[in-house]
């Protein structure tokens, strides 16, 4: 099976911090690799299926202002 | 049965004495020669015949901050007193954790709500999953727990 | 695709982002690199209560470290409860038990010893040597078996099968007898099969919710949840709820009724009169598909016989019944008046009356649910079957929404302790051990001589502490349960029978429980998904899990405990010569040969499990747990309670029995979904297809308060613990969440007593004295004159309080009502 790593770039409302980074953590192959000071995180997402259904899930996460693709790895099986 | 009491108190001891020297040796499959093991059960060094005084109620903080998960898809602890009621008429919690709230309190998972914002059924008792953290549990009663998931803390 | 190749793209992936963003994070992509391997999701039912969620277990490497709830699964739908979510840690207490422990002095077995670390060899050798005398000295009674409703299924068969095949002893027990007997009792008096003729199903379809006495909301939240579910999404659904005091149920409440202990049966009956007095009873059903019968009465209180209650009691243990018609039915029913209900029951009339009609409505759907309230009872049976009668006068049964349905308490207490047999009188699919046809088909299934399997029912769980005071049982093998902290008066009945000294009682579990720490050997035991295993829900749905990790150091699973035990025994020395000379295939074979590799449970290869880790069948080099499975499942077949191929259930989220031709039944006794059924209602369970209405009396509570001992105590679980918090215990979240149990009073009792919430006090009863903390708010709110326990604390070990009264029927105890004081400490 493919294999998908995606990285993505999600703009935060400051307050809603914590509990973005709360649920981000709580989905399945989602990865918080850091926060810039203007409030930008730095997340990858993998798996099998085509991780970019599960960035729509992501818009709707209250403190989330928007989600940006910066890239998208498919592996093909071997 | 009172010699048993006292046998037990005695061999705790001993177990005491000997997990001080010898506390690193792994639980190997040991001849009949091997010393008493230093176990109790949760009623802790209290034999079954007895009772010890009886811990303060459990009491929770007013106010706290957010407690890590320690792993992936584990429900989100509560970090203050959790008395809040949940009726069918209202749902207290809602009030700091739901999607209007004024307040920076974390809001409420979003599979947890419906497509117009209301609260799923079979999530709307927050308690059935949610817990609270008691702030003067003595730690001598807590068992130590081995668990640990990569990435996160223990 | 290699870890590192995965973890490089991701690391690639990240840097790409974060010179997007502008920040450098070496360290982040240093431990993006270092992560270990993904985690491996598999299925396995929650190791809980009998709701039977599904879970999906995250493991990596040989560790478990993450559960989450199976959205696939029916029953829980993507959801669990606090407990359920912190299963990854159940098994990783420090304290995990790795090596059997021997009570030992000098070197070797001494009753006074201390526990000491001992090879399986030493302690199967000792142990088999304890069974040889006991059964030499005592005949089958001698030695004794308590096992319990977390058993797995082949777990519950092999015990049966050494115990009612190899040692010919019925004295094995669940202690499901303390938890669903009156529930099995009433179901076999009134349908003649055991368990729901329901489903969950019935909770999106009903209109109406009755709980009797169930706390739903702490002790079985996913259906709570689905209940919550229906009321919200159909706001004129109605929820009725009674209990002796108020709990979390009541939040959902529209008639929340607080009565006194056992008026349910004055109510239940109320109720009944009601429907027969404002013309609600479906005459069309009643004739065709019911029979009346009329209960024994004055039956007495299951205590020791030389009890006082005993000889003053008519017809003590009588579970005879008499035929008598509708007539007189309506005759006994009219002396329960609205006024006596109120009166014995201390609810509103117009309280009792809404309840009253929402059974008498015809046009809604009615769900009563109940568990402990109604089978911990001394005449849980009687209650039981009244409910029944309330469904069954109305017609309001095996319809979707129309539904009464007993709620379990263990995980398995359908699917091994009921399903499997595993009581004192019973083999497989319900039948027993008293039934000359019964014992031939099993003998047959189990290729034993006629003859081999006694006829005589063992001792009941009760019974079976007093045996083994009164030293008639001399050993005793308690596997996955706690019974010293959750089994009644264990100060006057079970303590005394572990410690007296003709006796060796052997335990086997993960942790040392406080009964661990009161028994001659402990035996570590593998739990959960550290072995293959199979549970039965309460709505009949079968479901399986692999092995996922390995069990610690020594830890042996029950299931290769039995097996292993039964070495260490030939048919020679258990059998009599003129048994096994009908056998003389079986001479000089040990019982392991005999009932295990016996060309039937050892007949599917190692390979055809499809996880790697499986080490009953890697030890005994055969597929063991499908061996099992399928040579139990002929019991079944063919006989309404079907189960599907053994394979089958590693790959779905379970199936409800019968299962024919592949396809579950969701609701019994009607054509439309059961294939045993010949029409659209058929109680085939009874010769005629026809269901008992049966009257039973009122009977008081064994014992009331008085002035010595002026409150009522009652006793039961709570949401963050299971049972006797063995495991949850353990988990530090859970323990912090509800860390110590406490005596939740009126303050107005407390008052009266010189307390105010918080104090320190000694609750005492005839039997014992118990010390704790008085709480007069919290999520329980008591009426004047009765206080609640929870029992899950092994340091405040109520049951001690409690009387071992039973219904006699059933034999299962009564946690609920016993008498007591309260005073200050100090």
């Amino acid at each position: 099976m493919d294999y998908h790593v995606a990285s993505l770039i999600l703009e935060l409302t400051p307050s809603r911090r914590d509990t973005v980074l709360q649920y981000i953590n709580q989905l399945e192959g989602a990865e918080v690799h850091g926060l810039s000071d203007d409030h930008q995180l730095v997340v990858t997402l993998e798996g099998e299926q085509n991780v970019l259904s599960r960035m729509e899930a992501m818009h709707t996460i209250p403190g989330v202002i928007s989600v940006s693709l910066v890239s998208h790895h498919i592996e093909p099986a071997c | 049965m009172k010699a048993r009491i006292q046998n037990q108190l005695s061999a705790m001891l001993a177990a005491l004495v000997i997990t001080l020297v010898g506390c690193s040796e792994p639980a190997a499959n040991t001849n009949s020669s091997a010393a008493p093991a230093n176990i109790h059960s949760l009623r802790g060094k209290t034999p079954v015949t007895e009772q010890a005084p009886a811990p303060a109620l459990a009491s929770y903080p007013g106010k706290g901050t957010m407690i890590a998960r320690t792993y992936q898809h584990q429900p989100p602890l509560i970090p203050h007193k959790p008395d809040y009621p949940i009726t069918m008429k209202r749902n207290m919690c809602q009030n700091c954790h739901g999607l209007d709230a004024k307040i920076d309190a974390p809001s409420t998972h979003y599979s947890h709500f419906a497509d117009d914002s209301e609260l799923k059924g079979g999530f709307y008792f927050c308690n059935s999953c949610h817990v609270a953290q008691a702030e003067n549990v003595e730690s001598s009663s807590i068992v130590g727990n081995q668990f640990h998931a990569p990435g996160y803390p223990q | 695709m290699s870890i590192d190749r995965r973890q490089f793209i991701k690391a690639q992936a990240a840097l790409a982002a974060a010179s997007v963003a502008g920040i450098s994070l070496p360290a982040h992509l240093a431990k993006a690199a270092q992560a270990p391997s993904r985690i491996l999701w598999q299925k396995a039912p929650c190791r809980f209560c009998g709701v039977g969620c599904s879970v999906l277990v995250g493991t990596q490497g040989n560790r478990v470290v993450a559960t989450q709830a199976d959205p696939k699964s029916p029953v829980n739908q993507g959801r669990t409860c606090v407990k359920g979510y912190f299963l990854p840690k159940i098994m990783y207490g420090d304290d995990r038990l790795q090596q059997p422990l021997l009570r030992m002095k000098d070197g070797k077995f001494h009753k006074q010893g201390d526990l000491t670390p001992v090879s399986w060899d030493t302690a199967f050798d000792v142990m088999a040597s304890k069974w040889k005398k006991a059964l030499k000295d005592k005949g089958p009674n001698g030695v004794g078996m308590f096992g319990s409703g977390q058993w797995t299924i082949w777990e519950g068969y092999a015990a049966v099968k050494m115990m009612k095949a190899g040692f010919r002893s019925n004295n094995i027990e669940p202690n499901a007898r303390h938890c669903m007997a009156s529930a099995v009792v009433g179901f076999l008096r009134a349908f003649g099969i055991d368990e729901p003729m329901g489903c969950y199903d019935d909770f999106e379809h009903a209109d109406v919710f009755v709980l009797w006495g169930s706390n739903a909301a702490e002790m079985h939240p996913v259906l709570w949840q689905r209940m919550a579910d229906r009321k919200l999404s159909h706001p004129q659904t109605e929820f009725h709820v009674l209990s002796t005091f108020e709990h979390r149920s009541f939040d959902m409440a529209d008639n929340a009724m607080v009565m006194k202990p056992q008026s349910d049966l004055v109510i239940l009956n109320y109720i009944a009169n009601y429907l027969i007095e404002h013309d609600a009873v479906d005459q069309d059903f009643i004739k065709e598909h019911c029979n009346f019968t009329k209960a024994a009465e004055d039956i007495g209180y299951g205590l020791r016989p030389d009890h006082p209650l005993e000889k003053a009691a008519a017809n003590p243990g009588d579970g005879s019944m008499s035929p008598i018609d509708f007539e007189a039915y309506a005759t006994l029913m009219s002396e329960y008046t609205l006024e006596k209900a109120h009166q014995m029951s201390g609810v509103p009339k117009a309280q009792l009356e809404s309840l009253a009609k929402a059974y008498a409505d015809p046009d809604t759907k009615v769900m009563s649910l109940w568990c402990m309230g109604i089978n911990q009872h001394v005449r849980g049976v009687w209650a039981n079957n009244a409910i029944y009668n309330l469904h069954l006068l109305t017609g309001k049964i095996c319809q979707p929404g129309n539904s009464p349905f007993s709620l379990t308490g263990q995980p398995s207490a359908c699917g091994t302790a009921r399903e499997v047999g595993t009581f004192a009188h019973r083999l497989p699919a319900d039948m027993l051990v008293a039934n000359d046809k019964h014992r031939a088909l099993a003998e047959e299934i189990w290729q034993l001589p006629e003859g081999t399997i006694n006829p005589k029912p063992g001792p009941h769980a009760v019974l079976q502490n007093r045996m083994l005071k009164d030293g008639e049982t001399n050993v005793y093998w308690v596997q996955c349960n706690n019974n010293m902290q959750a089994g009644p008066n264990t100060n006057e009945e079970a303590l005394p029978g572990y410690l007296n000294p003709d006796n060796f009682i052997v335990v086997s579990d993960p942790y040392p429980t406080v009964t661990a720490m009161v028994a001659d050997l402990v035996l570590p035991t593998a739990m959960w998904v550290e072995k293959e295993g199979g549970t039965g829900n309460a709505e009949r749905r079968t479901h399986f899990w692999h092995q996922m990790v390995t069990a610690p150091g020594g830890s042996r699973s029950d299931l290769w405990q039995v097996m292993e035990f039964c070495k260490r025994f030939t048919a020679d020395e258990v059998w009599p010569p003129e048994l096994l000379a009908k056998a003389p295939q079986y001479q000089g074979k040990t019982l392991y040969e005999v009932l295990f590799a016996n060309e039937q449970v050892d007949r599917f290869p190692r390979e055809q499990c499809l996880s790697p880790l499986n080490d009953e069948s890697d030890h005994f080099g055969y597929y063991v747990q499908k061996g099992l499975f399928e040579e139990y499942a002929r019991f079944g077949r063919g006989h309404a309670h079907d189960l599907d191929d053994f394979d089958n259930y590693h790959t779905n989220r379970g199936k409800r029995w019968p299962v024919v031709d592949g396809k579950e039944t969701r609701w019994r006794y009607t054509n439309s979904d059961d294939p045993y059924a010949s029409a659209a209602v058929d109680f085939y369970g009874k010769g005629d297809g026809k269901a008992l209405i049966i009257a039973n009396p009122y009977e008081p509570p064994v014992e009331s308060p008085d002035e010595e001992y002026d409150l009522w105590l009652t006793t039961g679980r709570v949401l963050e613990h299971w049972h006797t918090a063995t495991m949850t215990g353990r988990v530090p979240e859970l323990k912090q969440a509800y860390p110590n149990a406490k005596v939740y009073m009126h303050a107005n009792d407390a008052k009266a007593r010189g307390l105010t919430h918080g104090d320190e006090i000694i609750v005492t009863s005839r039997r014992g004295e118990v010390r704790s903390r008085v709480a007069t708010k919290g999520r329980n709110r008591c009426p004047e004159g009765l206080v609640f326990m929870a029992f899950f604390d092994a340091s405040q070990l109520v049951n001690k309080l409690l009387i071992d009264a039973t219904d006699p029927l059933s034999k299962e105890t009564d946690f609920k009502k016993c008498a007591v004081n309260v005073r200050k400490v100090g």
